[in-house]
């Protein structure tokens, strides 16, 4: 035991006087006038409310079950064997003109001749 | 549900403006910002002052609270920086601070005298204190922290902080009843 404790000097002070929550009246006061100059801050901030704050709100609930969804169609697709002769390539199945894959699969250079060609056989 | 949890659903509410939610922020964290703000200026009135100031510059900035989850280191900063703000401003303007009772007693009339007299030596004994004991003393016995706590948010060891709280009672009884503490002759 140090000398302090012998001394009962390491007792806790009291400085309750110096407590504003020690007086619940006092308390409610300095709450009610911090919420009084706050009330504008949080007005702005509630008229600020609006349709994308709405959405940013909703962001992560929404991604998480985009997220979720991607993954099920994902193992869905990858087990469901697809029938012989449908097979599909990425390029057809979002909607890229077969000339024009054909085109970028080549070697050489596409002429300007042949690009405008290919504009013109757009669906 | 932890307080941090707690913390971070209350920040989100209040950035889209409830009051409610800001209001119980309030209440779970006032005191631990009242006593950061006392720690370092040593007078009820001026850390009630500084402590609403800080407040509403949170409100105002929450929306860069990257972490709502460590909103109460946050809001501590924002009281630290306050308080030494002022003591600087004060520092330069080289304000007089006023009389102890007076400072005291001009806070609110209705209160109790003695409770008056008291606030007023504790201020007065706290001033007499260096800055370091004095914020370990009052984190500790008022706001009751832990060692770790003081420690981290003072930059200090733990064990320095026991030794800033020794030295800071063993003062600061003294100056309240030269009975006791440092005037005290030991047989």
């Amino acid at each position: 035991m140090n000398r302090d404790a012998d001394t009962g000097q390491d007792r806790p002070l009291d400085l309750s006087a110096l407590d504003p929550m020690a007086d619940p009246a006092r308390f409610a006061g300095l709450g009610s006038r911090l919420s009084q100059a706050a009330a504008g801050e949080l007005a702005r901030r509630r008229a600020r409310l609006d349709v994308w704050s709405c959405l940013a709100a909703w962001r992560k609930p929404v991604l998480a079950t985009g997220g979720i969804v991607a993954v099920a169609a994902s193992l869905v697709l990858a087990t469901v064997p697809q029938p012989a002769g449908t097979r599909t390539s990425l390029a057809e199945a979002a909607g890229v003109p077969g000339a024009w894959v054909q085109l970028a699969r080549g070697s050489q250079t596409p002429t300007p001749e042949a690009l405008l060609q290919l504009g013109t056989d757009l669906p | 549900m932890s307080g941090e949890q707690d913390d971070s659903r209350l920040v989100a509410r209040a950035r889209l403006g409830d009051a409610a939610a800001f209001d119980q922020l309030v209440r779970r964290h006032y005191r631990a910002a009242y006593a950061v703000a006392l720690s370092l200026l040593g007078r009820q009135a001026d850390a009630e002052d500084a402590c609403q100031e800080a407040w509403l510059r949170a409100l105002e900035r929450l929306d860069d609270l990257r972490d709502p989850h460590s909103f109460r280191g946050w809001l501590l900063q924002i009281v630290r920086h306050g308080a030494l703000n002022l003591i600087e401003s004060r520092r330069l303007r080289a304000v007089e601070p006023l009389d102890d009772e007076r400072a005291a007693g001009v806070e609110d009339p209705r209160q109790d005298l003695r409770i008056v007299r008291t606030r007023a030596r504790l201020e007065a004994a706290l001033a007499r204190l260096e800055p370091a004991p004095r914020q370990v003393v009052v984190l500790f016995d008022l706001g009751g922290w832990s060692h770790r706590e003081i420690a981290r948010q003072l930059g200090i060891s733990e064990v320095m902080s026991r030794q800033h709280l020794c030295q800071a009672r063993r003062r600061l009884r003294g100056l309240l009843d030269p009975g006791e503490g440092e005037y005290r002759h030991e047989p």
